[in-house]
Parts: C-alpha cells; structure tokens; sequence
C-alpha cells in the first residue's frame, strides 16, 4: 500500500504534528511502509491476533479512590504559570465566539 | 616491613584498598566486602562519582547526575551495615535509565518535549531499588522515548562506547547510556527497557549481560511508554549473577500495573548451578539465512561447542516466521507509540508552544518537543492504525505475533532452552549513516521475543577480531527466567571475556 502526500499530511494533523511537506518526504516513510508489505504474503487464515503476551486474567480492583488532595502536586509541572498560580490548568481557549 | 599483629595490617590493607579499583568490583564482589566491612557504600559510591567526574562528559552516559542523593543513599547504607541489618542491595551504586520516573528528580525520555519535567511520583522499578537500599547515581541517557538503537535520537546527544573510545562507537540503544556507565566503571549496574531489544543489543556489543525479563516480570508503572504489549524493564550489569541480583530486586506482582504477573524471581547472593548434561538447547534454524560477521559466527560456534562438550544436547528447532517478525514489530510498536505519545499535548505537563489556537498549540508544541524519529513512527503507527490500513497492516501483524509466540511454544516442546546471536557484528560507528530500514534491521535478532513476551538474556561470547565484544542470546519460555540466567552463566564462563572497566577503558 502506498499513501499520498496528502494522506501523510491527514496522519500527521491525526496526531497533532505540524510536519511541511519537505520534512515529510524526507523522513522516507513510504519506504518504511512498503517493506512492511512484505507481511501480507503470509498465510494467517483463521489465526486469533494477539494483541499482548498477558495470559493471566487481569485483576480487578475495588472502585474506590486512591489519592486525594494532590491538586498542588498534579499542578506543579503545568507549563502556564498564571493558571498554575491560580489552581487550575489554563488552555488555549476551546469554544469558538 | 612485617606487620607485627592483626591490628597492623588494617592501614595496610586500607592503602592496598586504596590502590585497587573500587570500580572494577561485580555486584556481588561489592556486597561481599560492604558486608565483612572491607569497604564503605560512601567510599564505593565516592569512587563512582570521582570516575563519573573523570570520564562522564566525555561519554555522556548520565543525562541527570544525582551526586547528592548517592552520597545521602550511601551513608544510609552504611548506617545500616553498622546497625547489622543491610538490605539486599546496600550501597549498590546504580544509573536509572531516564525512562523511570524518580520523585523530585528530571525525567526527561531523552525527550525536548519532556525536558523540564519533574515528577511528583517514583516508578515502582526505582521504588524497589530504592527499598532494596541501592545508591542512586543518577539518570543514564537513551534514545528519545526508547525508540533507536544507537541512542542517537536523544535529545541530549549520544553516549559512546568506553571500548576503542577514540573511535567513537556507539553503546548501542535505546538503554545506551546504561550500557556505556557500565561498561566503563561509571555504575556498577544499572537498568534498562527492552521493547525490540533496547537492553539485550547494546549490552551485546558493549561486552556486558543484558536481561529482558518475561513480559509482566517487572511492572512498567510509572515507566515512560513506547508500546505496552512490549516494553520491558530489566537489569544491565556486568556478569550473570549481577543481572541476577539486579532482577531479583525489581520483580513481583505490581497492583498499579494491571498486565504485572504474579510471579517473582529471586537469588540469594549468586545463581544456583545448573548441569548442563541433558540440557536440550535448541538453535533457530531460519536464524542460518541470515548474514552475520565471521566473527559472529565463528565466536557463537565456538560456544555451541562448549556447550556439547559439556554434556548438552543441541537440536535445530524451527520457528518459521521469525524472520518476519522485524516486519510485525515495526507495525505493532509505531501503532502503541502513537498512541501513546498522544498524552504529550502540552497541558498540563512539559513543553508548549503557543499557537493561533489549540489545535495550532498542539501542532507546535509536538513538532517542536518530538525528535524526527518518534514523529517517524508516529506517522507510521497512525497510517496502520488508519481504518482503510488496519486490517491489512495492524491485524495481520497481530496474527504474525501469533504464529511467531505460538511457533516458540512448540519449539519449548522438543527443547529446553534457546541460543542465538545477539547481532550480526561488533558495534558501529555513531556517525554511520544508515537508513530508518538499516536502523531497523539491527533488531533482527531480538524482536520476536518480545512479540513473544518470552525471556531473553544477551552473554557477552568472546571478542571479535577487531578486540570488540559480541553477544549471543539465551531465550526461555515464559516465566523460565531463573534457567535462562542459569545456562548465560555457562556461556559467560567458556566466553571468559574480561570486561572490568580498567581493561575496556584504563584506571
């Protein structure tokens, strides 16, 4: 499969990168890609995925809380110093006018 | 002069202790003589710090030294050595891969993004460590986020090899600033994490043990993640029964890590010996096709030999898609990357660039704080992970996962055990101009354990031609650690390789 300029680009404001269109044609992606084609040569009819090694059901734990009051804590490396002195994590603002 | 009583020859002996390298003591060495009281976890740290004064720069193995912390851990550990009641690791000098968050210490991934950050947590790794007394020396380098195998893609630059060090070879990644502190005397021991083979192939061509442990053996809580069906913490050391001791301390059950099994691994001072009469070893068979230096061949044959003379029996097992499983990783890991990575907005912790908007803040923002091979794999991982692609890519990765685990499983039914090469040749250059592709293909040898979530340790087998080490592997079924351990150990004694940092790198 191979994916054009303009699919890369989807990919990259997908996952909130901004990558100009020379940057993306260097990093040789298309080249990664092709070779993983090989993959598809292989006969998996009727194989289970495996998503993760863990063959031990995961444990459950009571929904109860764990930690309260860290409000400082989870504050301290916030990178906007205004908000942060005011308690709160400021953003960028979301809502449009 | 003749000492005339007992009592005379303690400065004699301090003298001599002075003259002998503190750095050049194993693990269990050190233990041995802050036991008897030979030696102080103070002087053994203070021997550490001097060497990382000496030669830290110049290798740039440690991205955060902690010479503060060492020396308040170590004259705890000498409290308690008077007190008669040491932990299991007191006054063990150790580097942390930068991967593990340590409360009130920088944890950066090697990352611009992560740089300035500061945790208020401690990983449940650096935790264990920390409570089985160990002396923390500080944070060790490593590509960005794990994802390299140079340790190049750090954002704070390389570290290098201690071997032939004019030439500045690479110490292998991603867990490279461990293996390169080790290797030269600058930590004793030290951790690492092991997603494609980032403990198992830099240890390999720096002449040290390299331990992935079986998937869910150490919790990955509180460990910076790349790709969770994957990574996994081991220990970094300089002989088998360190590695040992290392892991003995990091392993159990982790309530804070849901995939952490409930098992554990423990050795009491060394590794019990294991005959190896009757040991059924398995060689990979599809592992022939692939090309390796005469050195490497050579060296791995010379061990299998060793190993038959012994009384082991050899056998070639199959395990037919291994050599497709380079393929599968690199769909499976770039795929939990992007996802993962997607934390790293901005808000709340780490770098932000403002933009016009949010949207632009975040675009700036991960452009700017992600290095050009975490976006690489970010891209890819989001192209697998696409819905016209993620049948056709991310699925049929996850069923090649499948047949390879289930291939090894069936292999652990003709044989004990597993050999194989830990690379194809000695460490490179760091300015080699490879491809992503070339990149990629140095983890041939290492990937589909952890597709596998099988355990892996890599033994240094002897030295190459050019007088650089190489490593073979010992591969187990899952949860078989101990035995996995038990015949490296074999293979560390017919190798003999002499690794104290004095011979790699001089006093």
């Amino acid at each position: 499969m191979s994916f054009s300029k303009q699919q890369l680009q989807k990919f990259a404001h997908l996952i909130r990168i901004e990558i100009s269109d020379e940057k993306l044609e260097k990093m040789k992606i298309d080249s990664v890609i092709e070779w993983l084609d090989k993959l598809q040569k292989i006969d998996t009819t009727g194989v289970e995925p495996m998503l993760s090694p863990v063959q031990h059901s995961l444990l459950r734990r009571a929904d109860i809380v764990t930690d309260k009051n860290i409000r400082d804590l989870l504050l301290k490396n916030a990178p906007d110093e205004t908000g942060k002195r005011a308690g709160y994590f400021a953003v960028p603002k979301v809502m449009d006018e | 002069m003749k000492p005339e009583n007992a009592l005379d020859i303690l400065p004699y002996q301090k003298l001599w202790m002075n003259k002998m390298n503190l750095t050049d003591l194993t693990i269990t060495e050190a233990l041995e003589k802050l036991k008897s009281g030979e030696i102080t976890a103070t002087e053994l740290t203070k021997a550490y710090l001097d060497r990382i004064e000496k030669f830290g720069d110049q290798l740039n193995c440690y991205i955060t030294l902690t010479p503060e912390r060492a020396l308040a851990d170590a004259a705890e550990s000498d409290k308690r050595y008077a007190g008669g009641n040491p932990l299991p690791l007191d006054g063990i000098p150790i580097g942390m891969k930068d991967l593990f968050a340590t409360r009130g210490i920088r944890t950066t991934a090697a990352s611009h993004i992560l740089e300035n950050f500061t945790p208020e947590y401690e990983s449940t790794v650096s935790q264990k460590f920390i409570d089985a007394g160990t002396v923390l020396l500080g944070k060790t380098n490593l590509d960005e986020f794990a994802m390299g195998t140079f340790s190049k893609t750090s954002f704070f630059g390389a570290p290098i090899s201690p071997y032939q060090i004019e030439n500045k070879l690479t110490a292998g990644g991603s867990s490279g600033g461990t293996t390169s502190a080790v290797a030269s005397g600058l930590a004793i021991g030290g951790t690492g994490t092991d997603t494609g083979g980032s403990i198992r192939f830099p240890a390999a061509i720096t002449g040290l043990v390299g331990m992935k442990p079986t998937y869910g053996l150490c919790s990955r809580w509180g460990c910076v993640a790349f790709a969770s069906s994957l990574d996994t913490p081991g220990p970094i050391a300089r002989t088998v029964d360190d590695a040992a001791l290392l892991l003995s301390a990091m392993t159990g059950y982790d309530e804070k890590d849901s995939t952490s099994a409930n098992a554990g691994f423990y050795v009491k001072d060394r590794l019990p010996q294991i005959g190896l009469n009757k040991l059924k070893i398995g060689v990979i068979k599809e592992f022939d096709d692939v090309e390796i230096s005469p050195d490497m061949k050579k060296l791995f044959d010379e061990r299998i030999e060793n190993l038959k003379k012994s009384g082991a029996e050899i056998i070639t097992i199959s395990i037919p898609n291994i050599l497709d499983a380079l393929a599968a990783y690199y769909i499976i890991a770039p795929a939990e990357a992007s996802s993962n990575l997607a934390r790293y907005d901005g808000m709340r912790y780490g770098l932000r660039v403002e933009g016009k908007d949010l949207i632009d803040t975040y675009k700036k923002t991960r452009a700017a704080g992600f290095g050009e091979e975490v976006q690489r794999r970010m891209v890819v991982g989001t192209a697998v992970l696409s819905s016209e692609s993620y049948e056709v890519y991310f699925m049929q990765a996850a069923r090649v996962r499948r047949l390879i685990a289930d291939a090894f499983n069936r292999a652990f039914e003709q044989c004990d055990l597993i050999v194989c090469p830990s690379s194809a040749g000695t460490a490179l250059p760091l300015d080699s101009d490879l491809s992503p592709l070339e990149y990629y293909a140095l983890d041939l040898f290492t990937v589909a354990m952890n597709l596998a979530g099988i355990p892996a340790c890599s033994v240094p087998c002897g030295l190459a031609e050019n007088k650089l080490p190489l490593g073979m592997q010992v591969v187990g079924r899952a949860f078989d650690d101990m035995r996995v351990l038990q015949l490296a150990k074999h293979i560390e004694e017919f190798a003999g390789l002499d690794n104290k940092p004095s011979t790699v790198m001089g006093k």
